[in-house]
């Protein structure tokens, strides 16, 4: 569905994109991540045919990106992080114009803007205009904007910037149902926990370049830092801790009172292990947890620093 | 969507905008009414009832006596000199016709006027008493002496430049590089020359209403008949208006300005002119056309001005078809280059 190639965008002597590459295939959500300023936006803009770049290729459906292909146009629905919605439009009003850029057929268009409506949980507020509606309900809005013409292809760029719990609950569930329905979805967001739960896979970027990409289990290959487990013993032996480290791909132990953080080099048995390890030595324990390296690791370790630097 | 549905949707962006209705609508009918309170006195000159003093050997005594709106008395210039202290009489024409007053004002001019197109007349060797001084006069004095009609009509003039804020606005918002809305509309299939022409709808429509109820405004409430070429008059607002319509699609696509920054430009611009064109008064626009005449020959303003005063006025359409020719030059030059800077479709910054 879209294939970015080894793109290079520069303003004047700053590359926004340095051999930006990605691919995305059909239902498939791909998070695009970075910091502010690392390109996500520019490389949008470049999909969307609204840039013009340097080198490289954007191909959507098969086709080479073009500000005259309309056909391509038609197929593709755009969320901007700014509300680009009319501020004296009522909700009905608003979702109609932008629907009737794509759809010239009224009785359809009707059938679509309530859809949209529906789908974005705005029914009760369909006479009212953005200025009597919350900061999410707004976003929502912008939301249905950019999908009542059904896109093959969404682009939603942090669409859950400052938006109550409520508001990001139905935003979430409506992308996850729109990825059900066969629209692949270029989702930007700083919240990596969200994109944990959302994304199918990912691409990572700093400074205009992809840094990482795949979906989640790739990436945690990808890293020196694998599993954690964590373990709160009832009955501890005065030299746990150093047992603990001998055991097999053990890398670090943090003891805190009774409970130790036991980090692990790249294996695949080590909850196994440890649980040997446990029963060999009779200890009693409470609570056992596994964790993988989450996508704040992943992204900490590949770029150096937090993603909200 | 089609043309109508789309047009229909601008003017409803535009007509539920406090602003649109505030500065559009509601502050010129506040300007022309604070011009109609305060300058009431000026326009309510009538021609009649000026007395005059005559010396007895005053060639042109009957002929004054034919004229309808003066009372000529015959005195003494001693006699005169006390009644035009007590402001009995306006003025004394002595036996050699000259015309002793006191102070000046609407009748002392009125009254000059006469005398001088009597003497004239005379001088030519035609028959004064075969001259309508009363038809000629009205046609010539009044405009001079009723300042407040310039500044309705420069109020009109600026009115009509007023589609120059929502084709600003209409444009700005369908530009990636000027607008996120921009980007929606630049992603999308949707036909631009449309997008375009129905902007350019909506903002003539807009333009024309906000005239229009001015100039109905007026019609009612005004005492006298501003409009005595409304069609003349319509046909210069109409053309003004797709002026307005040209210079702001330019501002509109000025690149990297904030659309509240752009906002001033037309502001500044039209009030400027209408300052220039007599919209607070004739006088600074007779000192401009005298120190500095090349000012208002380029201000269009001061050129609608001017027509719409003509041809309801003056009855003639000197400058009329110059005027139009202006402003279609104005609108066509502004189109070229909103046509030029629309061609693209891709942007190097956005």
């Amino acid at each position: 569905m879209i294939s970015v190639d080894k793109v290079v965008k520069r303003y004047k002597d700053v590359i926004a994109l340095d051999h930006f590459s990605f691919h995305a295939g059909k239902n498939e959500i791909v998070g695009l991540l970075g910091p502010n300023g690392c390109g996500k936006t520019t490389a949008i803009n470049c999909m969307l045919s609204l840039l013009k770049f340097d080198q490289g290729t954007i191909e959507l459906f098969g086709q080479p990106v073009n500000p005259n292909n309309n056909k391509t146009k038609a197929r593709i629905g755009i969320v901007p992080q700014e509300l680009a919605i009319f501020e004296k439009l009522n909700v009905v009003e608003n979702v109609d114009f932008f629907c009737g850029l794509y759809v010239k057929n009224p009785a359809k268009r009707k059938e679509l803007v309530d859809e949209a409506i529906n789908f974005v949980g705005l029914e009760k507020y369909r006479k009212f205009t953005p200025g009597h509606l919350s900061g999410g309900l707004k976003r929502r809005l912008n939301i249905a904007c950019g999908i009542a013409h059904k896109p093959d292809i969404l682009f939603l760029d942090e669409p859950t910037v400052a938006v109550d719990a409520q508001s990001r609950n139905f935003i979430l569930d409506g992308v996850k149902k729109m990825k059900d329905q066969g629209t692949t979805v270029i989702y930007t967001t700083h919240y990596l926990e969200e994109a944990e739960d959302l994304c199918d896979s990912f691409v990572i970027m700093d400074n205009g370049r992809n840094i990482a990409a795949g979906s989640l289990e790739d990436l945690q290959n990808s890293i020196s830092t694998t599993e954690s487990i964590t373990v709160k013993f009832i009955s501890e032996p005065d030299n746990l801790k150093e047992l603990l480290e001998n055991i097999k791909n053990v890398n670090q132990v943090i003891k805190s009172n009774n409970t130790y953080n036991i980090q692990f080099d790249k294996n695949n048995n080590n909850l196994t292990n440890l649980i040997h390890f446990i029963e060999e030595n009779s200890l009693t324990y409470t609570e056992i947890r596994s964790e993988q390296p989450s996508l704040s690791n992943i992204f900490l370790e590949l770029t150096g620093k937090e993603l909200r630097d | 969507m089609n043309l109508l549905r789309l047009t229909k949707y601008l003017l409803l962006i535009n007509f539920k905008d406090f602003g649109f209705l505030f500065w559009t609508i509601a502050y010129p009918l506040v300007l022309v009414t604070i011009f109609m309170a305060t300058t009431a006195n000026l326009g309510s000159n009538e021609l009649s009832d000026i007395d005059v003093g005559v010396d007895s050997q005053y060639e042109y005594t009957a002929v004054l006596e034919e004229i309808e709106f003066i009372n000529v008395q015959e005195m003494t210039e001693s006699n005169a000199r006390t009644d035009l202290s007590d402001e009995a009489i306006t003025g004394y024409i002595s036996s050699d016709g000259s015309l002793l007053v006191e102070g000046s004002g609407f009748e002392q001019t009125v009254l000059e006027s006469v005398l001088n197109q009597v003497h004239q007349t005379g001088t030519l060797g035609v028959s004064p008493e075969n001259f309508n001084y009363e038809t000629d006069f009205i046609q010539t004095t009044d405009m001079d002496t009723e300042p407040q009609v310039v500044m309705f009509y420069s109020t009109i003039a600026m009115i009509s430049l007023y589609t120059m804020f929502t084709s600003m606005e209409l444009i700005s918002s369908m530009r990636p590089n000027l607008s996120t809305m921009g980007a929606r509309f630049s992603a999308s299939p949707f036909s631009k020359s449309l997008y375009i022409l129905a902007s350019s709808l909506a903002s003539l429509v807009l333009g024309l209403f906000s005239s229009g109820i001015v100039i109905g405004f007026l019609m009612i409430f005004y005492q006298d008949n501003l409009f005595n070429n409304l069609p003349a008059t319509l046909g210069i607002v109409l053309a003004a208006n797709f002026a307005g319509l040209g210079l702001g699609y330019i501002i509109g696509l000025t690149p990297k300005v904030n659309i509240n920054v752009k906002s001033i430009f037309p502001v500044v611009l039209i009030v400027g002119l209408a300052f220039l064109a007599g919209l607070m008064g004739p006088g600074l626009r007779g000192m401009i056309n005298q120190q500095a005449p090349l000012i208002n020959q380029l201000n269009p303003l001061a050129h609608i001005t001017d027509s719409i005063y003509r041809v309801n006025l003056m009855g003639n359409f000197d400058g009329y078809w110059m005027t139009i020719l202006y402003l279609v030059g104005i609108t066509l030059v502004s189109a070229l280059i909103t046509l030029v800077a629309l061609r693209r479709k891709q942007y190097d910054n956005i």
